[in-house]
């Protein structure tokens, strides 16, 4: 029923031109105000004097109206944000995909900021919406890229976009910097003529932002598409003359080795897939150290797996690798890893040879490190087959090398296991001479039990201000004599090693 | 004859008398903005006047609530070419704006709206494309940049440039809106077409209560909306002498769509075809479009035998 009473038919333009008076409605003061409200005096008045000259010409117009007009839009300005009249002008000039592209970027790193509360910290970090330097560089490139993008020269917009997204990778906005390297690679597909080297271009971009972030799938993925692009081309890098192709290679074998690191132990077939991957590609690029890199690991992997003989497969060609290289570091790694696969398959004369020459190499390398663990290893090796002459040679190397280091915690350990050896040592002679009795024997026993020297093993000399006699003591008493060696030293880490030796040292003489 | 109640009945009428008040606002303002995209200035004349009549009463003289009318009944008097007229209302309604600091992005984007259109009517291109500029800033921060809201801005300064002979930035910008609408109807068409209950029965403004709840429905005014906005671009498109087909093909397929969800199917096959053929005539071809088009036809064809 209200409805009908203001149900109000304007007879003719005049009641356009002034509201009709609402007599139904409220009392004397709002009755006034009403007929006041619709149309202000002062301006009205101005709008009327105007009003014949905006209809005879629009251009006309101009004198004091547009005047004001101006100076509204003008004062706006000033009460807006910076932002806002960026947005404004780009959208004045007819960007709106830049104003979109802007627009949404600024959205939506607030609400990332919002989403993650203000624990994360990052509630202090300013916006790229307040840093007036960030928008006018996205403002500029983004222009010209939809001008360009109108005009079709998709090679312009590619460029644009990857001055932004490396504008924002070094100022540190990686979300930005990615944003737009997606852009690029759009962008990219569509330009004509160069063969896809722009898209390969940006598909290796991508990666690698990719591959920083950790997204190592998403990173794989480019790296693909890069390296299927490229493969076939000659296309070369114009600074280094590298090809892309074998960049696609090694970008390639780092995220699948990266990828079958992380599936080491989760899932191991996988991760071999992976190494298999990394080592294909590191074939077909031109970089020999890849590619020995890549069949090192895939070796080690097969080895965790238990699969002696392809690790020795891979681990010999990373040798043959190395020595087309001459590196030496990586031929003793080659030959040790050998070592160990031989070991595995109970090859235990092969493995020695291997770590002879894994000494020998360490040796020229001249790397303390490596000769040392070089001399360890073999030390050990020869200490588990009965050797203890040779292996207490070898440990006496390693002691002296961990000496010329200067590593406590090595030496400790290698100081022990020399003790291990030297102990085995003397047990040996011991009992051969106990088991074989003759009067030479008798006097070696009974000189030993006097003086506690040994007697046994003319060959090895050893230092007297070693405590041995501590070891000896306890090879020679049943009861568990501490040794005492150093007072630091961890008795855990001793007894058992020594009590192991000592168990499997009977099946070792008998044999 | 009721007599004076209690002071418990009165407040009751009190009530329902303002429920009703602010019913009748909302109605009269759908409706004069639904005339107002069919072009009855006229007739949306006297719906503005009553909800500002309404609001008034409601609201008071001063209150932001008053501005949507204001901004019919400049509208209004822009399309009956009484400019200074919308000038005042117009800057009534600016002024209340301003007055009201907490004033929403979407008023103020309507408010430059108008004063865009006006601006373009007095042919000031220049501060046409200022105002239009913030009104698609405004509805961008309430809507997002990609809402049908947004794309009447779009749409408006693609007119400005396309006047100021700027043909690369208007059809750019036809675009936009084109992908708006599109992407928006694609979205109900997909919301009835998985539905086969929905398919069969009534669509658009008669779906009944409980479905509504899970279908959006295209409101009244977005929908003379979206008709004079598609049939503007399509009318322009086809004046030009250089036919790209992929886009028209669009712009066919939003047409489809449009009358698929008003229900029209003779009007929706007419254009499903017209879509097929621009289809079939796209260089490169496109397999997704063609196939989306012919899904389509069918569901049309569905919404067309229960009813013959």
């Amino acid at each position: 029923m209200f409805f009908h009473a203001g149900h109000y038919k304007p007879p003719n333009m005049a009641s356009v031109a002034r509201l009709p008076s609402l007599s139904s409605v409220g009392g004397h003061v709002t009755q006034q105000m009403l007929q006041q409200l619709p149309s202000p005096a002062k301006l009205g008045a101005i709008v009327t004097k105007k009003r014949p000259n905006a209809f005879v010409k629009g251009k006309r117009d101009s004198g004091n109206d547009e005047k004001s007009v101006n100076t509204k839009i003008e004062t706006e300005r000033y009460r807006n944000s910076y932002m806002h009249n960026l947005c404004l002008d780009m959208l004045k000039d007819g960007f709106h995909h830049s104003f979109c592209e802007l627009f949404n970027l600024m959205k939506h790193e607030k609400e990332q900021q919002q989403k993650l509360g203000p624990d994360s910290g990052l509630q202090d970090q300013p916006l790229v919406q307040d840093q007036p330097e960030k928008l006018e560089q996205m403002k500029a490139h983004l222009t010209a890229a939809e001008a360009a993008k109108r005009r079709g020269k998709m090679d312009v917009v590619y460029s644009c976009y990857l001055t932004l997204a490396t504008y924002f990778e070094q100022s540190g906005d990686i979300s930005f910097s990615n944003h737009f390297y997606k852009l690029c690679l759009e962008a990219s597909v569509k330009v004509l003529g160069d063969g896809r080297r722009k898209e390969a271009e940006a598909n290796f971009n991508m990666g690698v932002t990719y591959e920083k972030q950790e997204y190592y799938i998403e990173a794989m993925q480019c790296f693909e598409h890069f390296y299927a692009l490229t493969n076939g081309r000659l296309w070369q890098m114009e600074d280094t003359g590298r090809t892309l192709f074998s960049m696609a290679c090694e970008s390639l074998q780092n995220v699948y080795t990266t990828l079958a690191m992380q599936l080491k132990t989760s899932d191991p077939s996988e991760s071999i897939a992976y190494l298999l991957k990394a080592y294909k590609v590191a074939k077909e690029g031109d970089d020999l150290e890849g590619r020995g890199d890549a069949s090192y690991l895939l070796g080690c992997a097969y080895l965790d797996n238990d699969d002696a003989e392809t690790a020795l497969l891979y681990h010999n060609e990373y040798l043959n690798v190395c020595q087309e290289n001459e590196d030496v570091t990586g031929m003793g790694k080659a030959h040790r890893a050998l070592a160990k696969s031989y070991e595995k398959q109970m090859d235990i004369e092969s493995a020695v040879k291997n770590l002879e020459s894994f000494v020998e190499l360490s040796e020229k390398s001249g790397d303390f490190r490596e000769q040392q663990r070089a001399c360890s290893a073999i030390g050990e090796m020869l200490n588990t087959l009965g050797k203890y002459e040779e292996s207490a040679m070898y440990i006496e190397k390693a002691y002296k090398l961990t000496k010329k280091m200067q590593e406590e915690e090595n030496k400790e350990l290698v100081r022990t296991e020399y003790g291990i050896v030297i102990a085995n040592l003397v047990m040996f002679g011991l009992s051969q001479a106990m088991d074989t009795t003759s009067t030479q024997n008798i006097d070696k026993l009974l000189h030993w039990k006097r003086s506690r020297k040994d007697v046994f093993a003319a060959s090895v000399s050893i230092p007297r201000n070693f405590s041995l006699e501590k070891v000896v003591d306890y090879h020679g008493s049943d009861e568990d004599i501490k040794i005492e060696q150093d007072p630091e030293q961890n008795e855990n880490e001793v007894i058992p090693d020594v009590t192991d030796t000592e168990q499997t040292k009977p099946v070792e003489t008998a044999e | 004859m009721p007599i004076l109640g209690s002071e418990e009945d009165r407040q009751h009428r009190k009530n329902q008398q303002l429920i009703r008040q602010k019913q009748m606002i909302e109605l009269c303002r759908t409706t004069g903005q639904k005339l107002l995209f069919e072009g009855k200035y006229e007739s949306a004349v006297p719906a503005a006047l009553a909800a500002l009549k309404f609001a008034i009463q409601v609201y008071g003289l001063s209150s932001i609530e008053l501005v949507p009318s204001y901004l019919i009944l400049g509208e209004a008097s822009i399309g009956l070419n009484k400019l200074s007229q919308a000038n005042e209302y117009l800057s009534q309604a600016q002024w209340t704006v301003l007055k009201t600091p907490e004033c929403g992005n979407e008023i103020k984007s309507r408010l430059y709206r108008n004063l865009g259109l006006l601006e373009a009517a007095r042919k000031n291109y220049f501060d046409a494309l200022s105002h239009l500029s913030n009104d698609v800033y405004h509805s961008s921060c309430a809507y997002g940049t990609d809402d049908i809201q947004t794309s009447g801005g779009y749409f408006h300064m693609a007119n400005v440039f396309y006047r100021q002979n700027r043909l690369d930035v208007a059809f750019s910008l036809y675009n936009q809106v084109i992908d708006i609408w599109n992407g928006h109807l694609s979205h109900l068409v997909d919301q009835r077409t998985r539905e086969p209950e929905v398919t069969t029965g009534l669509i658009g403004q008669m779906i009944s209560g409980d479905n509504a709840n899970d279908i959006d429905v295209l409101g009244e005014a977005q929908e003379a909306e979206a008709i004079q906005v598609l049939n503007a671009v399509l009318e322009l498109r086809e004046q030009q002498t250089v036919q790209n087909a992929s886009i028209m093909c669009k712009v066919y397929y939003t047409l489809t769509m449009l009358h698929f969800i008003l229900n029209d199917s003779k009007q929706a096959e007419e254009f499903a075809g017209k879509a097929k053929t621009a289809c079939e005539n796209i260089v490169s071809g496109d397999a997704g479009m063609a196939e989306k088009i012919s899904e389509l036809s069918k569901a049309i064809e569905q919404i067309e035998t229960p009813t013959s």
